[in-house]
């Protein structure tokens, strides 16, 4: 009777144990298609980031080059009005020794008037460092694009995602691509002043 | 007072930074001027010698400024030239590192010709007594 008890015990506890295992399993396997289901979901946007990013970086570095061309094109303007103004200074400076009295003290008003735009000159040269500030921190946003993308390109690698047509892009990218999109057409589309002009010319609206 | 003779090195890889800095240094009257547009390209030309002055950016492709700083200071020809660094870089712990490394002084950007002039100054009257 005693062995038969045991016995009966035994197969109680084997069956616990299968029942704990099963529902482990059942658990498992619901957590494994929650994950798959999730990269599914995953695939569209990271697809979609992936190609975006690189046009974003793209316009980025455009957007140092502007900056950095339109502040040369400043700082030769304001280094020419800063050779003109330190020829007037100099022919005023030699009138005032030539006259005396009362003229010689409104050409020395007008001197100090050169002399404060000789300091809003420098004022200006120095304000234009900003554009140094901009392109080091497009650098570094460029940088943390790079890294990003990088590791875009790793997942749609190990999770074997495809990358999808122009077409589906625009419907999956929204906003951003859509922004990006009109960033390139501007890009490739927009002419310079001079080639406007010319047809505007042609139309006789020059 | 600042000795306006000396020809001076400026050293920053944004070609507008160069200009920026070259017409304040005109403008404090410094007329022997000379661009770099890294440390390394900065050491090669000091090694040619004839410098008094270096004013230096720090965040640089190919060699850093505060790279620079170092090989400079490791220089027995080099080691003495005044050295501002002027740059965005302007933590704590950079500050400290460039001071540790020997700078002479240090403009944090964005910054005004009056700081520039002011540092330069500084410079120079902790050097002229050593030259007396």
């Amino acid at each position: 009777m005693l062995v038969d008890r045991d016995i009966d015990t035994n197969e109680l506890e084997t069956q616990e144990e299968d029942h704990s295992i099963n529902k482990e399993l059942s658990e498992f396997t619901k957590y494994v298609e929650m994950i798959t289901r999730t990269i599914r979901d995953m695939e569209s946007p990271v697809a979609t980031t992936s190609d975006q990013l690189p046009q974003a970086t793209a316009h980025l570095n455009d957007l140092a080059k502007m900056t950095e061309e339109g502040t040369h094109r400043v700082l030769t303007l304001t280094e020419a009005i800063e050779t003109n103004r330190g020829v007037i200074h100099a022919a005023f400076e030699h009138l005032k020794g030539k006259l005396g009295g009362e003229h010689a003290a409104d050409v020395e008003k007008v001197v100090e008037l050169l002399k404060a735009d000789e300091r809003r000159l420098m004022d200006i040269h120095v304000a234009l460092s900003f554009q140094d500030l901009v392109a080091q921190r497009v650098a570094k946003l460029v940088t943390i694009l790079n890294e990003v993308q990088h590791k875009l390109l790793k997942l749609v690698v190990i999770f074997g995602i495809k990358q999808k047509k122009d077409g589906a892009q625009a419907k999956d990218g929204g906003r951003a691509n859509e922004m990006l999109r009109q960033l390139e057409s501007s890009k490739k589309t927009a002419l310079e002043q001079d080639l406007v002009d010319d047809i505007l010319s042609e139309f006789g609206c020059a | 007072m600042i000795d306006t003779s000396l020809k001076v090195l400026v050293v920053d890889d944004m070609s507008t930074m160069r200009r920026i800095l070259k017409n304040v240094l005109k403008q404090i009257g410094f007329s022997d001027l000379t661009e770099a547009e890294n440390g390394q390209d900065a050491l090669n030309k000091l090694k040619t010698g004839g410098f008094g002055l270096v004013v230096s950016d720090w965040n640089m492709p190919v060699m850093q400024g505060i790279e620079l700083l170092r090989a400079v200071r490791a220089d027995p020809e080099l080691k003495h030239l005044p050295f501002l660094m002027v740059t965005a870089e302007a933590q704590k712990e950079n500050i400290i590192e460039a001071v540790q490394a020997g700078v002479s002084n240090y403009v944090v950007k964005p910054f005004t010709a009056e700081a520039l002039q002011e540092k330069l100054e500084k410079i120079f009257a902790k050097t002229q007594p050593a030259n007396a």
